[in-house]
């Protein structure tokens, strides 16, 4: 308990209230002569004001009144304290009479560390005859700050390589905990040789363009200067240009899921290469097959690195129609994928599945070059199409 | 080495049964009874909340970012109750912080729609920017007093998009798909929505009362700026509207064509071939965008994030040839009068015949405020 305040001398009692669980009093002097001792504060749980000293018979019939928002308002208002004393709208809650005390539930939790002003007036309390306002208590509750320091780093970046295409379409962001659910536009920054921004280098969407907890940020390259012939392409040509040296940086003010910027700025240098506007050809795949009654690993190599995202979900093993379990993983800056079968290989034929939408990082599926859209093609059937390599476990 | 792992299970999807999963289930958290027909409820509502759009008999439909689902909320005595119509409300962001508790840069609004017919306006909102952010609705009504809808205790029923295709299952697939735009046409609401892995828009019907998801619907644009067909310019919004007589969609994609498709193209498997009526600029795109009559004439009012708000007669839109080759210029197609009046316009939506409610923000605020259609 910090103070007490007289209302007869401050209307207003201002007090300060940082620890929990701890209520603290305020005697109001009501206009009838006498005298009553309210208390105000959090709850042991810091979820809900608590206002004790009421009148029993005033608190019955206060748990019956049936009030509206606003009468409930008059008599006990929460708001959130401006900093230029401005008036401030009443958080929006619940009030309820729980035994003794009458309790404002908060529509949704208090923030940490952020003070908010309560002013209960016992004048609108039934039964009590006082002129609204001039016994009004106030008293500012604080829930303690929770002290954190910045912890939060990139974890990884896809394409992992420090050589990619000049027309790369997209980049993922891994977190090492979960981010602020806000876009990342104005973090990412593309810098040239010469640590000089190049504008204009992504894609400007407001679109969540997480994962479920917030852990990777996909970032597209603005598409119509990937895409040539396409009038930004041509006002501003691409934003890689090959052979030229790039730094991706991540800036240190992006916010954590907690409010806390990153633990320190992220950089990866790598190098433009040629732009890649042939489509995917599974023949160009090299496979490894195993030894049949062993759980060694299906190698898949790539000419050229893959889409990390989409290789995730879009490569699958199959025997005579059915899928095979198992696990599968991918390196060497994905140009790898391996899978490791639940069961041991048998004799015979199986067939790696890769679903159409499998693209390498320019965009490029199988069949069909990012340059080079196809009406054939579209959405021919509902289902993904899938294209298949068979390959034998003979040895 | 960098190195991912994951559980290859049933190839189920890649190899054979259908993608789609259309999940109806009512969602009551009060005490009244869950609707005999709708499977069990979920066991929690709307996570987040993102799009917003009314449909029939004021049902408000509002997207669940987060979860891929759409709510349609039966808003009961919510729906209405204050004085009738809209108001200005200056510093509408500090003011709906505070109801919720907390400041102006912990939340964010996502959207704006009108109720058609207390014409309150409802506002989309998230509370917190981590992981504690909470979805939020606020109505204003027409003495700009703001109250924050109790979603708890509300009839809901649940339309969830169809999972992402897989060619495995197993690890729980960072695929998200983001819900762009919403519309109620005839029967049924269309959804746009955009992937953060696959760079592709779909188109999705689902017929209100929900019963299921179909098929997203993969349109196919002449980007006339681009010179080239292109697929992958997600839509980023669109509006339902006749032409000759026929509905159609008139969507907005990014950096900027303005595109109509006949809804009836919009069924599953189908082939969409949208014709690209306009060419409003790059290094844009569209945020919002409402039809309205003036004069005898229909208009589109469409907001920009760079090119500020433009206003387009609808009338060539029957007969606008489309955009079949390079557009040289910035602009092309069906022409647009730039509305200079209006700036900073983040949000907005038809409020009656003759003004339009917006969300406009002013160096560090945002304002609601009723502007006059042009």
């Amino acid at each position: 308990m910090r103070a007490i305040a007289s209302p007869a001398v401050s209307p207003y009692a201002k007090v300060q209230f940082r620890h929990l669980a701890t209520l603290f009093a305020l005697t109001a002097s009501l206009a009838c002569g006498t005298s009553a001792v309210y208390s105000i504060g959090l709850n042991s749980q810091l979820e809900t004001i608590d206002v004790g000293g009421i009148p029993p018979r005033a608190l019955s019939q206060l748990a019956t009144a049936g009030w509206t928002e606003e009468q409930w308002q008059a008599l006990m208002k929460v708001s959130v304290q401006s900093t230029d004393g401005a008036a401030m709208p009443a958080v929006t809650g619940r009030y309820d009479v729980a035994g003794a005390i009458l309790r404002f539930t908060p529509r949704f939790p208090f923030d940490a560390g952020r003070p908010y002003v309560v002013r209960f007036d016992p004048a609108w309390l039934p039964g009590v005859q006082s002129a609204p306002g001039v016994t009004s208590l106030a008293a500012v509750v604080t829930l303690p700050a929770i002290a954190r320091t910045p912890s939060t780093v990139v974890s990884q970046i896809y394409p992992s390589a420090h050589r990619v295409p000049a027309n790369q379409l997209r980049l993922y962001l891994h977190f090492s905990a979960p981010m602020d659910w806000r876009s990342g536009y104005d973090y990412v920054k593309l810098l040239d040789d010469h640590g000089q921004e190049v504008p204009d280098t992504f894609l400007p969407l407001d679109a969540d363009f997480w994962n479920a907890d917030r852990t990777r940020y996909t970032v597209f390259y603005d598409p119509g200067r990937v895409k040539r012939g396409i009038l930004p392409n041509r006002q501003m040509g691409r934003a890689l240009e090959a052979g030229r040296r790039y730094t991706l940086l991540v800036k240190r003010e992006w916010r954590d899921g907690h409010g806390q910027p990153l633990k320190e700025e992220f950089r990866h240098e790598f190098t433009a290469a040629r732009a890649v506007e042939r489509p995917l050809a599974m023949s160009d795949w090299t496979l490894e097959s195993p030894p049949v009654g062993t759980r060694n690993a299906l190698t898949v190599t790539f000419p050229a690195a893959l889409d990390h995202g989409l290789l995730q979900r879009a490569l699958g093993v199959a025997r005579d129609g059915t899928p095979v379990d198992g696990d599968a993983t991918i390196d060497s800056g994905e140009t790898v994928w391996r899978f490791t079968p639940r069961a041991p290989w048998q004799r015979g034929g199986y067939a790696l599945v890769a679903l159409e939408f499998l693209e390498d990082v320019a965009g490029n599926r199988i069949g069909r070059a990012f340059e080079v859209d196809n009406f054939e093609r579209t959405d021919a059937t509902p289902q993904p199409e899938r294209f298949t390599r068979p390959f034998t476990i003979e040895r | 080495m960098r190195s991912i792992s994951l559980k290859a299970g049933a190839l189920t999807l890649a190899l054979a049964a259908a993608t789609t999963v259309g999940v109806l289930a009512a969602v009551r958290s009060g005490p009244a009874p869950v609707p005999a027909a709708a499977p069990q409820a979920p066991a929690a509502a709307l996570q987040s909340i993102g799009p917003l759009t009314f449909g029939p008999g004021g049902v408000l439909f509002a997207a669940d970012r987060a979860a891929a689902a759409i709510y349609a909320i039966d808003l009961g005595a919510q729906g209405s109750g204050g004085a009738a119509g809209a108001k200005d409300v200056a510093e509408i962001d500090k003011q709906i912080a505070s109801m919720l508790g907390t400041e102006p840069s912990a939340i964010q609004i996502t959207d704006l729609a009108v109720h058609p017919t207390t014409r309150n306006a409802f506002i989309a909102v998230m509370r917190g920017t981590g992981a504690d952010a909470r979805p939020a609705l606020v109505r204003v009504d027409g003495a700009g007093k703001l109250s924050v809808v109790a979603l708890d205790g509300l009839t809901m029923t649940k339309a969830t998009l169809p999972n992402a295709p897989a060619a495995a299952e197993g690890r729980r697939n960072p695929r998200m798909e983001s819900i762009t735009d919403m519309a109620y046409v005839d029967g049924k609401l269309v959804v746009a929505g955009l992937s953060n892995e696959e760079f592709a828009s779909k188109l999705r019907t689902i017929p209100y009362p929900f019963a299921s998801v179909e098929n997203g619907t993969s349109v196919e644009i002449y980007h006339g700026n681009h010179g080239q067909l292109e697929t992958r310019s997600p839509v980023i919004s669109f509006v339902p509207y006749k032409v000759n007589n026929t509905p159609h969609l008139i969507a907005g994609y990014t950096c900027t064509p303005l595109v109509k498709f006949p809804v009836a193209s919009l069924a599953p498997g189908a082939k969409v071939l949208g014709t690209t009526i306009a060419e409003l600029g790059s290094g844009n795109r569209p945020t919002d965008m409402i039809v309205y009559s003036k004069d005898g004439k229909d208009y589109l009012l469409i907001a920009n994030t760079s090119r500020g708000v433009m206003k387009v007669a609808t009338e060539p839109f029957a007969n606008a040839p489309g955009i079949t080759a390079k557009v040289t210029a910035e602009t092309g197609g069906v022409g647009f009068e730039p509305i200079t009046a209006l700036k900073g316009i983040d949000q907005l939506d038809l409020l009656d015949a003759q003004r339009a409610l917006v969300l406009a923000r002013h160096r560090h605020e945002m304002a609601l405020q009723v502007v006059a259609l042009p």
